[in-house]
Parts: C-alpha cells; sequence; structure tokens
C-alpha cells in the first residue's frame, strides 16, 4: 500500500519503509550546511553560525517529530533525485534514520543552548560533531544513531514497550 | 581564527571523518576468532527467534533500531537455509539489554556462529560478507579446509 498524502511506501508488514539513498542525500545537504555553520563559527561569525544551525536543528526537529519519510529533503529526493536514477535494491525501515534526526536534535540543540548561555564555542563544536555523524551516514551509509541506540539500550536508558 | 586556519579545520575534519567512514567499512563483517564461551538457548529465553542448529548456529544480536539488520536477517536466513545442520536465531537486545552487556555487543547487527553446545566458535560485528559467512559456516562444519583469513571478497560464484 501507498500513503499517497506523503508519498511514503509502506512494507507488507504495514511499517513505513524509505529508499535508504533518500536520507543519505538529506544527510549530504545538512553535512555541507554543518560545514558552513563550523566555518562561520571558526572565523568569529558567532550570529549567522547560530542562526543556520537553528535552521538545521529545525530540520532535525522536523525528521525526529513528523518522521524521515515526511522530511522536507525527503520530498525534495523523492521528486528531483529519484526519477533520474534506478529503483531501489532494498527499502529500509523508517525507525533507524528517524532516530538518528533526533539525535542530530540533541546535539544542535545543545550546541545553541551553550552557545545562547554564554558559550559560542559550543556552537562550532557542536556543527563538527553533527558534521562527522551526517557525513559518515551520506558517504559510508554509517548509521551512528543505531550505535547510539545500543548504548542507550545498554545503559538502560531505553527500554522496549513490548518487554 | 584566520579564514584560512578556519578552512584549514574543515579540511582536517573532512580527512577524519573519511579515515573513520573506511576504517568502519574495512572492519565490519569481518569474522574473529569466538571466546569458546558457551551459551544455552535457555538463558536467551523468549528474546530468542528460531532454534539452535543441529550443527551451527548463526545466531543474530540486533534492536529496534538497526538499519541493516533486515538485510542482516535476510543473508544468514538464506545461508542457514542451503545447509540442513545450520539454522539462524535473532535476539533483540532491546528486550535483553542484559545480553548486550554479558556478550559485549557494542554494534548491531552483530552475529556468533555457535557449535552445537553453544560455545561461540565465531564472532561478526557489523554487516556480515555472505562469502565470508559462507567459509566460515562450511569451515566449521568441515565441508571444506578452514581459510580464515583469506577472504576473496569479490568472488561472486
Amino acid at each position: 500500500m501507498t500513503d499517497t498524502t506523503s508519498g511514503r511506501d509502506s512494507s507488507d508488514t504495514g511499517r513505513q519503509v524509505v529508499d535508504p539513498r533518500g536520507p543519505r542525500f538529506g544527510a549530504g545537504i545538512t553535512a555541507l550546511l554543518l560545514l558552513v555553520v563550523l566555518y562561520l563559527g571558526l572565523v568569529g561569525a558567532v550570529l549567522p553560525s547560530a542562526v543556520i544551525l537553528t535552521a538545521i536543528a529545525g530540520l532535525f526537529a522536523w525528521g525526529a517529530f513528523a518522521g524521515i519519510g515526511r522530511h522536507p529533503y525527503g520530498v525534495l529526493f523523492r521528486r528531483f533525485v529519484r526519477p533520474r536514477i534506478a529503483p531501489p535494491r532494498e527499502w529500509e525501515n523508517e525507525a533507524p534514520p528517524t532516530f538518528a534526526q533526533g539525535v542530530g536534535l540533541v546535539v544542535t540543540g545543545a550546541g545553541l543552548l551553550l552557545g545562547a548561555v554564554g558559550l559560542p564555542s559550543a556552537i562550532p563544536v557542536a556543527a563538527g560533531l553533527a558534521f562527522v555523524a551526517a557525513f559518515l551516514n551520506s558517504v559510508f551509509g554509517y548509521c551512528l544513531g543505531c550505535q547510539i541506540y545500543l548504548l542507550l539500550v545498554r545503559a538502560r536508558l531505553i527500554r522496549s514497550s513490548a518487554a | 581564527m584566520d579564514p584560512l586556519l578556519a578552512l584549514g579545520v574543515l579540511a582536517a575534519l573532512v580527512v577524519v571523518a573519511t579515515a573513520l567512514g573506511l576504517m568502519s567499512t574495512r572492519s565490519a563483517g569481518r569474522a574473529r576468532r569466538g571466546s569458546g564461551e558457551r551459551i544455552d538457548p535457555d538463558e536467551l529465553g523468549d528474546a530468542l527467534d528460531g532454534t539452535f542448529g543441529s550443527m551451527l548456529t548463526l545466531l543474530q544480536f540486533s534492536s529496534d533500531i538497526c538499519s541493516r539488520c533486515p538485510g542482516t536477517r535476510r543473508l544468514l536466513r538464506a545461508v542457514a537455509a542451503e545447509r540442513d545442520d545450520v539454522s539462524h536465531a535473532e535476539v533483540d537486545l532491546t528486550r535483553r539489554p542484559d545480553l548486550a552487556a554479558r556478550f559485549h555487543v557494542m554494534q548491531t547487527p552483530t552475529t556468533f556462529i555457535l557449535d552445537r553446545g553453544g560455545a561461540v566458535l565465531a564472532r561478526i560485528g557489523g554487516s556480515p560478507r555472505r562469502a565470508e559467512v559462507a567459509a566460515q559456516v562450511d569451515a566449521l562444519t568441515s565441508r571444506r579446509p578452514a581459510h580464515t583469513h583469506e577472504i576473496r571478497r569479490e568472488e561472486h560464484p
């Protein structure tokens, strides 16, 4: 079945799935923007760097709360990129990239918060950390959020609702 | 900071991130010798999806948030399906975080190859490579001599 309102696809198990190249495309845009934030932060342009990082954090929040399938970069991917490339070899569950958006929101949000209370160096640091995660996701398909999730499970900070 | 120095920091960060990515790509899916520790099916309890094989078990540790776990499940099930005495079993660590601590699982998917008595013979962190899993399984069931370190990665039979 297909969710016609969002253009998302559902697997036969009823779980929401995405073309895994969509989140990687989005992570590439995010990585480039984070490099801009880092550069502006390093040269002392605190306000512009904070403004762009706020926009990035807002997009992370969108992906985290609405789901990666409704992320604006996902819409861009489906409209302009996917028609030009081969169909996906496999589909990916939406949960991992959606969780990763939440991790991005926490990291960039912490940087902005610390920057707002008088620690401007937190902004380029947060941008640099988030860049590494977004870059690994985009270029290597590495899901850093998945490993962070397991660490949170091990620390008993996440428990299964089914248990 | 001087703009040129700032660009240098950016370039250094890209290099470090690329190195991290290459390292993880190279190490993922490699089989390592297992600890030999014995796992009793009973201690996995209802976290176990599947049963232990009569000869070998491909025991996969997964979690709710794991992009490579479904593909790993398909790969390991296919390897097990080709062999009568090998089975695939999966444990969701989200339901059993104690097992993640007990077996020092730092990433999902992680796959253990167990013998019929539940002893851990080999351990694979990250997405397994099909040729390597098949070679390990065949070596451990003595269908072929062991070639633990001679993995022909580009081979597609």
